[in-house]
């Protein structure tokens, strides 16, 4: 009995110190695929006992990530009260070191991180019990060094409900002079909420009627993309309260001539692609936004071959003023989301495209890093990310295994 | 609900099995360029080999396939599939109140028709027959075309389960 007892000890331990390895040996073809070699140890008593090391001890990141790192945004789409932000260093060759900690996300929540602050932002809902019971939006502020749940804001004072759709990069947004959040809400009434970040403390909620989404604008406003193609802009104060709002003319059909929602932002310029490839310009650098006109993506042969943006979140820019998009040949209606087999890059001020990037495992979603060596990542059509060298192109490696399902939108770090 | 990429795994795993790699790509390519005349989506097809569900008089198809002909703005899973139908949710949940619409054309008699795709909602996610068409989709500026956003927001519970795609009425015809 007692032998059985130690032998089962023994076994539990040597599962339990199996589970916890660095580098387990059961681990996924590309985990084992790094594994180092096995060595026959020696014992030696002669060696000095092993120093005592702390209990309680939990790991901390730099306030300022580095280039190389990204922000996955792990939608769970088949469990979505188990979302998740998954901070990765996409140039970590060792595929037990990539991750480098974790935030949870529920019901499809929104992430935003503040480009200065050392805190990110958070919004989700939980019901009271599981699938059922009362529901709550909260926020959720974390810091980037330890990733801490300091705060959380509910909701409730609102009298709405925060935005709750497939992710989007624009669903929140630090104000321009990074006092305040702004948070999207859609109930279906559309609406934002600002936050200050000072206090952190709700200070208002302002109705956009048929416009939704939050881009930054100047210092303290935010536009948002209207439902007869045109834009709002809501200036708010300093104390985050509604000063005014004023609308540009439609620059788009909605029905005819869509845009996606989702631009990449450049030194204040917004660049949204329409889905049959035409790019329209709106300058978000003052107080109020201002459409700056178009101009086509495509030449005459890529217009006849049909070529058309196409993904989720499939727009980024790098710190050299460049546009990233996904790109798919032979588009057609109903097609603006499936993706592409390239991407291309535009010099947007020059308004010509300066490379393409063919992709080997298609692309749904891509990010761009910072710096003067950018990484472009894309997740792949098998839901892995693809990293590549965004200047030459060269594929880098494909990135799996990180506990993410359906990783839908991933950000650069700030 | 919008979903579009589960699927993208599921038909790449698919396919995977039976072709080489470039192979894999390609068919994945050409399922998601077919537009309306291709089928789409080699995916969620919940039932190989299961009996299909009772057809309305003037309707064809399989409605636990993705190409049938009502999901052409769907993005989701399909009821059909759930315990539910193409017009109703399944036991246990609750049907939303708003959603979005498409306009689908129905090949038996060449009309087109407003479809509702009512989401069931307050259990958690069906997880099988995932399919995502939209045509005629737009971003959630146009919300009452946007099939990203979770229609479950007006119900007792925010979860949501799957998609239904019900006939509300003949679409002007152009």
């Amino acid at each position: 009995m007692k032998l059985t007892q130690t032998t089962l000890a023994a076994a539990v331990a040597a599962l339990l110190l199996a589970g916890c390895s660095a580098e387990p040996q059961q681990a996924s073809t590309d985990h084992a695929a790094h594994a180092a070699p096995a060595v026959e140890i020696v014992a030696d008593p002669s060696l000095p006992p092993l120093p005592i090391e702390a209990i309680g001890t939990v790991e901390t990141l730099p306030e300022r990530y580095p280039e190389s790192w990204v922000l996955v945004d792990e939608v769970s789409f088949f469990k979505m009260t188990a979302g998740k932000i998954i901070v990765l260093d996409l140039l970590e060759e060792k595929p037990a070191r990539r991750i480098k900690g974790m935030m949870d996300k529920s019901l499809i929540g929104n992430f935003v991180q503040h480009p200065t602050r050392n805190e990110q932002y958070i919004m989700e809902s939980f019901h009271e019990r599981g699938s059922r019971g009362k529901k709550f939006d909260v926020l959720a502020i974390y810091d980037k060094t330890g990733l801490n749940l300091n705060k959380e804001i509910f909701w409730e004072e609102t009298g709405t409900d925060r935005l709750q759709a497939l992710p989007e990069r624009y669903s929140m947004a630090v104000s321009g002079d990074q006092k305040l959040l702004f948070v999207a809400n859609f109930n279906p009434a559309a609406s934002f909420t600002v936050v200050d970040l000072a206090s952190h403390k709700i200070v208002s909620t302002i109705a956009t009627p048929g416009c939704v989404l939050t881009y930054p604008t100047g210092p303290r406003s935010v536009s948002s993309l209207c439902s007869n193609g045109s834009m709002l802009t809501t200036v708010v104060g300093s104390d985050g309260q509604l000063q005014s709002q004023q609308r540009i003319e439609p620059f788009f059909d909605t029905d005819t001539t869509p845009i996606f929602e989702r631009p990449a932002i450049i030194d204040g310029i917004a660049y949204f692609p329409s889905f049959n490839g035409v790019m329209h310009v709106v300058d978000m650098s003052g107080e109020v936004a201002e459409y700056k006109g178009q101009w086509n993506m495509l030449n005459d042969v890529e217009m006849a071959a049909n070529h058309r943006p196409s993904g989720l979140s499939f727009t980024d820019y790098d710190d050299q003023g460049h546009f990233y998009t996904i790109m798919q040949a032979d588009g057609a209606e109903g097609t603006q989301s499936h993706g592409g087999h390239q991407v291309w890059v535009y010099d947007p001020v020059a308004k010509k495209k300066v490379r393409e990037i063919d992709l080997p495992n298609w692309g749904i979603s891509l990010a761009v890093t910072r710096g003067d060596k950018p990484l472009l990542v894309v997740t792949n059509g098998e839901l892995a990310l693809d990293v590549f060298d965004a200047t030459s192109g060269e594929h880098i490696q494909t990135i799996s295994d990180i506990g993410s399902d359906t990783p839908l939108l991933i950000h650069k770090a700030l | 609900m919008n979903l579009l990429d589960k699927l993208f795994e599921k038909s790449a795993r698919r396919v995977a099995q039976n072709s080489s790699r470039r192979g894999m790509l390609k068919a994945l390519g050409a399922a998601m360029v077919g537009g309306a005349t291709i089928p789409l989506l080699p995916v969620a097809r919940a039932a190989d080999g299961a009996p299909e569900a009772p057809l309305r008089p003037g309707e064809a198809g399989d409605p636990t396939s993705c190409d049938y002909w009502r999901y052409c703005a769907v993005d989701g899973f399909l009821c059909e599939c759930c315990g539910g139908s193409v017009n109703t949710c399944p036991p246990g949940t609750e049907m939303s109140t708003i959603t979005w619409i498409g306009t689908c054309r129905n090949p038996v008699d060449g009309r087109s028709y407003v479809i509702s795709y009512n989401d069931c909602c307050g259990t958690t996610q069906c997880g099988t027959c995932l399919c995502q068409r939209d045509e005629g989709d737009r971003p959630i500026y146009r919300a009452d075309k946007s099939n990203d956003v979770n229609w479950c927001l007006g119900s007792k519970s925010s979860i949501y389960h799957c998609s239904t795609a019900i006939v509300v009425g003949m679409a002007f015809e152009e």
